[in-house]
């Protein structure tokens, strides 16, 4: 199981790491890869919680982590697309005869 | 009536695995590093195109090469935590070797990064005097207007050999923390 989540985190890692390369290269919105980053970053967050530090055995306790993490990945997007938004050039009102 | 009806509740905090003390401190660091975090997307927020400039400045590759260290090194203390549980001495004591010789790897390549990063001239500006305390330019130093001004101050915190040396600009406050 620990192994299984080791596999895990180092795919999410290179994941997060083509992301973070690749993706502002390939033309996509400036808002994809934080967005993708963030994403990620949330599963590895939950494969540590859960596996390495066996919080898979007290669902509980797992919840409230889970709960707090969510809402602190929403923040996070929340942030990273606002400023993605605030960005963006604005575009030129048409001229008034 | 058994002894078991007047048993407490249990605590939740009694599930926990491990020592409480550990999660106080694993607790602590998710607040101060996502307190940070949502610190740098708000910072972000007031000039996302110069945030994107600085951490082109950082090494991308570095810091998945340095996650996966963390990664492989939490693994193995985990793995030296489940030998401990089983009583097995000998691979407990193997696994928490090899994962602080990671820990070891981690603050060589820290250190080399952040040793390249300051020859590079990146960091906190050098304030003088009548510089404020902020970590930016003295305002003597900064343009009143100029095509990229928007990414003041790092485009002229930069002394000039350096950006000839890395044929662009660099030098906002923020890149320091790596």
């Amino acid at each position: 199981m620990l192994t299984k989540a080791w596999t895990t985190l180092l795919a999410l890692t290179a994941l997060s790491a083509a992301a973070a390369l690749l993706l502002p290269g390939l033309g996509a919105a400036g808002w994809t890869a934080p967005t993708a980053i963030l994403l990620f970053a949330w599963l590895k967050a939950r494969v540590v919680l859960s596996r390495y530090l066996g919080l898979a055995a007290v669902p509980s306790v797992a919840r409230g982590f889970g709960v707090v993490l969510a809402l602190f990945m929403l923040a996070a997007g929340g942030l990273t697309l606002a400023a993605d938004a605030g960005a963006r050039p604005a575009v030129a009102a048409p001229a008034q005869n | 009536m058994t002894t078991q009806d007047h048993a407490p509740p249990r605590s939740v905090l009694e599930d926990l695995p491990g020592d409480l003390l550990i999660w106080v401190l694993i607790v602590s660091e998710l607040a101060v590093f996502g307190a940070g975090l949502l610190a740098f997307l708000v910072v972000r927020l007031g000039d996302p195109s110069g945030f994107a400039a600085a951490q082109d400045q950082l090494h991308r590759v570095s810091a998945s090469i340095n996650t996966v260290v963390l990664v492989t090194s939490g693994w193995l203390a985990a793995r030296a935590t489940r030998e401990a549980q089983a009583g097995r001495v000998g691979p407990t004591r193997l696994n928490l070797a090899l994962a602080g010789l990671l820990g070891i790897v981690f603050l060589v390549l820290k250190g080399r990064e952040y040793a390249d990063a300051i020859a590079r001239g990146l960091g906190t500006p050098r304030r003088t005097p009548s510089s404020p305390s902020t970590g930016c330019s003295p305002a003597s130093t900064r343009p009143t207007s100029s095509p990229g001004s928007s990414s003041w101050p790092w485009s002229r915190s930069v002394p000039a050999p350096i950006r000839s040396r890395t044929g662009r600009s660099s030098g906002t406050w923020w890149t320091s923390s790596g």
